[in-house]
């Protein structure tokens, strides 16, 4: 099928087709790179938080490091998250996103070629939030009342894992479609009955909800997931370029996981416009060695197959997705063993609890 | 009654609901963090006029305005000077323009953001798309609004066809466009202000009241939609003084 | 000398009319259909990717998908309750407003700057306000929708009643006719068909409006259903439900339309 990605391509193999001396000449480094990241600040602030890329949105490491080539980096902020990143990268018009798995594996199932290259942003907690006067205290309660998900993102599906250990479906809920801002505000003012929220509740809320589920560290698999992906057509034109992104973005991961950073960190953080004290409850509980982690272990690969699986299990793909090509291990590799870290971070089973290798 | 009295009369609705919130707030009746008051619109319409980043914000939105609504009445007005002159063209088109005259305007958003991206491109296609569909109509109404005896004229006279144009066609509808293009500014803020709604976050006034509105600041939501309405009257009032001096010339012959 | 070329005119439009005549009906139909065979086309060929234009057969595939699972049938029910209820209190406080507004030079003084400013700040303006203040919940809908309503048929109808030439009504206090015979002999005919265009617009506006709001603030309904399939990328889903909300629409329209005209011609006389 005669596609705009295959066109690309085409385009972009054209040079390799050409002798060895005209490769060497071809442009290593590309003219932009565009990162799209499925978060934005408070009020729609081009900012984000709780991973890597943060760090290296703020800390300026890819306009560093692509300086001496010219390379204009773009930074886009979507606050409709991973659905609107998804709607960018259908237009050409990013060539690296940061996305939860869900909008990642939507798009696959769609056509949308992309390259998976590490893990960030992981195992962020899930709550579920009801009014403080509410009669609901159970999951099971929830059944028949109104719950606010954000739908299309990675919180769906950890939605409807959380949902079946307690035996229900979307469907014995009225799902109503909010962004987290809104949904919080709502059930504190009584609009809707309950809300899942990602990472924490918000300050302003905190008195009037009480929390009636909570992921625990016991309970990884129905944490959402994140990673950072690469076009096809980019990564075909520009492997080195892939290379050097994934070079800088596991050197901020690094710098990530040390405790003495902590406060750095927190303060890039803060630039979403989110108070320090609700960034401080939501990360100080969370291992920032395991936070930060890039690698594709048993957990993480386990964790996209189950979600991809369950998207087609919940009706949110049509057809199934096969995550076999998807990995692109190579950048990842390179760029552990130039930086000699190897086995900094830990590696995980399945399960996300016991650690391996 | 005298000038005095009708403007006092006219102010003494909002000015008593102005009053009633105030006491309500300043009593505590209502909690002034939910439900802000008069004096706190008043700060937040200082603050925000004191903040270079408000008015670089509102000029985004009216450039965009602009754009969008330029390029609708571009498009706009040869198509409906074609669909106006050709009985055929018109019978071809007549349903998908029925259609589209019924189709809420905001379906298209979530199918152009995917077409257009979600960025500037797609907002200014979806301002332009709200400003032509107006500025088509009523050019078809301006062009069927042409006296029959001119066009017998026409056909009299056998003129070239670029003079039946310049002299004939344009002055005849230009009522019609005029109106056109009037309802063409009014939408296209309208379409700038939903733009920022739906499309991805960007710079703007539109994108200014919905972040307001997630922090819960009523009076930044107030202060705004006063704004966003006033720009809306200013407009009105533009068009229709440039309405008024076009045709100043054409009282004998406007529809 | 202009006579004849009238009927030179009259002669030669006489005969390009007959024959398009035959034709005229079926010219409607030409491009609506030729656009559709250009889109089968297009997407057959694989010119534009599946992932931004699906199939004109894919998206009725997704349309039946929708109507067996019995979603279509759900959110239509939805979302007209909901216009309908909105319409219903936006005109049952339009209707006497624009009497008000026209009967009493006060209630013009009074209310009337207060309403016209708030008509002019655009309805989408509004929304974030009312959502502060009324939450996401059904009362926002009813209440905007309530609100497009209303401008509409209270101008229309003060227009309608104000532009009754005075001699009308004077020939009704001449007749010494009561309240209630003045309002159906004199005030019904003449005001009837202007009112009823406000209420046509009124409804068309509402069904905007309605859209508009189900995308901003979902929960059930049509918008609700289009917002759902563009967060799961699913355009055909998505174009299938445009298909709806624009037949809706259009059959909206189309039946006060049928009505405008059925009262056209037991009033139209009148003005």
């Amino acid at each position: 099928m005669f596609t705009r990605r295959r066109f690309a391509a085409s385009l972009a193999a054209i040079p390799l087709l050409a002798a060895p001396a005209v490769l060497r000449a071809a442009p290593q480094s590309p003219p932009r790179l565009r990162f799209g990241v499925a978060m934005a600040g408070l009020g729609g602030r081009p900012y984000s938080l709780g991973s890597v890329v943060a760090v290296v949105h703020v800390q300026g490491l890819l306009e560093k490091e692509f300086a001496a080539d010219g390379t204009s980096i773009e930074w886009q902020f979507f606050a409709g998250a991973g659905p609107a990143v998804n709607e960018a990268l259908a237009n050409n018009a990013l060539d690296f996103a940061w996305q939860g798995d869900l909008p990642e594996i939507v798009a696959r199932s769609r056509g949308l070629g992309t390259k998976q290259l590490f893990v960030a942003g992981n195992r962020s907690p899930v709550f579920v939030v009801a009014a403080k006067d509410s009669s609901i205290n159970s999951l099971a309660d929830l059944k028949g009342k109104t719950v606010a998900n954000f739908q299309g993102t990675n919180l769906q599906l950890s939605v409807d894992r959380i949902l079946q250990t307690a035996g229900l479906t979307e469907q014995d809920l009225q799902i109503v479609n909010l962004d987290q801002v809104t949904a919080v505000q709502a059930v504190a003012e009584h609009q809707i009955d309950a809300s899942f929220v990602q990472l924490g509740v918000p300050p302003h809320a905190e008195n009037l909800l009480k929390v009636i589920f909570h992921s625990g560290p016991a309970q990884p698999t129905l944490t959402p997931q994140a990673s950072v992906i690469t076009t096809e057509a980019f990564s075909i034109a520009y492997p080195q370029a892939v290379d050097r992104v994934v070079r800088v973005s596991l050197q901020a991961a690094h710098w990530a996981a040390q405790p003495q950073n902590r406060d750095a960190l927190y303060a890039i953080f803060a630039k979403t416009g989110y108070p320090l004290p609700y960034i401080q409850k939501i990360f100080d509980p969370l291992s920032p060695l395991v936070g930060s982690s890039p690698l594709w272990d048993p957990f993480q690969l386990a964790q996209l197959n189950r979600s991809t699986a369950d998207a087609y299990k919940f009706g949110l793909i049509r057809t199934p997705v096969d995550t076999s090509q998807w990995i692109d291990q190579g950048p990842l590799d390179r760029a552990l063993a130039a930086l000699g870290l190897q086995s900094y971070w830990p590696k995980f089973a399945p399960d996300g609890v016991t650690r391996v290798g | 009654m005298n000038r005095v009295a009708t403007l006092s009369l006219g102010l003494a609705l909002p000015l008593a609901v102005a009053v009633l919130w105030q006491a309500a707030a300043s009593t505590n009746l209502i909690d002034v963090t939910q439900w802000a008051s008069p004096v706190l619109v008043v700060q937040a319409f200082g603050t925000q006029f004191a903040d270079p980043q408000f008015w670089t914000d509102l000029s985004d939105s009216l450039v965009r305005a602009a754009l969008g609504t330029t390029l609708g009445v571009i498009a706009g007005i040869p198509l409906g000077l074609v669909l106006g002159l050709s009985r055929h063209v018109r019978a071809l088109f007549a349903p998908i323009l029925d259609a589209a005259k019924v189709i809420p305007f905001f379906t298209w958003v979530p199918l152009l953001s995917v077409w257009a991206g979600s960025g500037e491109t797609g907002k200014i296609i979806f301002i332009a798309l709200a400003a032509a569909l107006p500025v088509l109509f009523s050019t078809i109404e301006g062009v069927f609004s042409i006296q029959p005896r001119h066009r017998e004229l026409v056909h009299l006279l056998r003129l070239r066809p670029v003079t039946v144009l310049r002299r004939v066609i344009l002055p005849g509808a230009a009522p019609g466009i005029l109106r056109g293009v009037h309802l063409a500014l009014l939408y296209g803020w309208l379409a700038t202000i939903g733009a920022e709604y739906f499309f991805e976050a960007g710079p703007g006034i539109g994108g200014n009241i919905m972040g307001a509105r997630e922090l819960y600041e009523l009076d930044v939501v107030v202060a705004d939609m006063i704004v966003i309405g006033l720009i809306g009257i200013l407009l009105d009032i533009l068009a229709h003084g440039v309405e008024r001096y076009w045709l100043r010339g054409q009282g004998g012959h406007s529809a | 000398m202009s006579q004849a070329v009238n009927i030179v005119l009259d002669r030669r439009q006489s005969k390009v009319r007959a024959p398009s005549l035959r034709l005229g009906a079926l010219r409607g139909v030409v491009a609506p259909l030729v656009l559709l065979a250009l889109w089968q086309f297009i997407s057959a060929r694989g010119l534009v990717s599946s992932l931004v234009l699906p199939s004109p057969v894919q998206v009725l595939v997704a349309l039946r998908g929708l109507a067996e699972s019995g979603l279509l049938a759900s959110s239509i029910a939805i979302s007209l309750r909901r216009l309908f209820l909105g319409y219903a209190l936006g005109v049952a406080i339009g209707l006497p407003l624009g009497v008000l507004l026209a009967a009493s030079s006060l209630a013009r003084k009074l209310i009337g700057p207060s309403f016209y400013a708030t008509a002019r700040v655009p309805l989408l303006a509004w929304v974030p306000f009312l959502m502060v203040i009324f939450g996401i919940g059904e009362v926002l809908k009813l209440f905007i929708i309530a609100k497009a309503v209303l401008t509409p048929v209270t101008m229309n109808t003060e227009r309608a009643i104000a532009a009754i030439p005075a001699g009308w009504r004077e020939l009704g206090r001449m007749y010494r006719l009561s309240a209630f015979t003045s309002a159906r002999r004199i005030l019904l005919p003449a005001t009837i068909l202007p009112v009823f265009v406000g209420l046509r617009f009124g409804l068309i506006q509402a069904w905007s409006v309605l859209i508009v709001v189900e995308l901003l603030a979902s929960t059930r309904g049509l918008g609700f259903q289009l917002t759902m399939a563009r967060q799961l990328f699913q355009l055909d889903t998505m174009m299938a439900l445009m298909l709806v909300i624009g037949v809706i629409g259009f059959v909206l329209d189309r039946g006060l339309a049928l009505a405008e005209r059925v009262l056209v011609r037991q009033y139209g006389g009148g003005a």
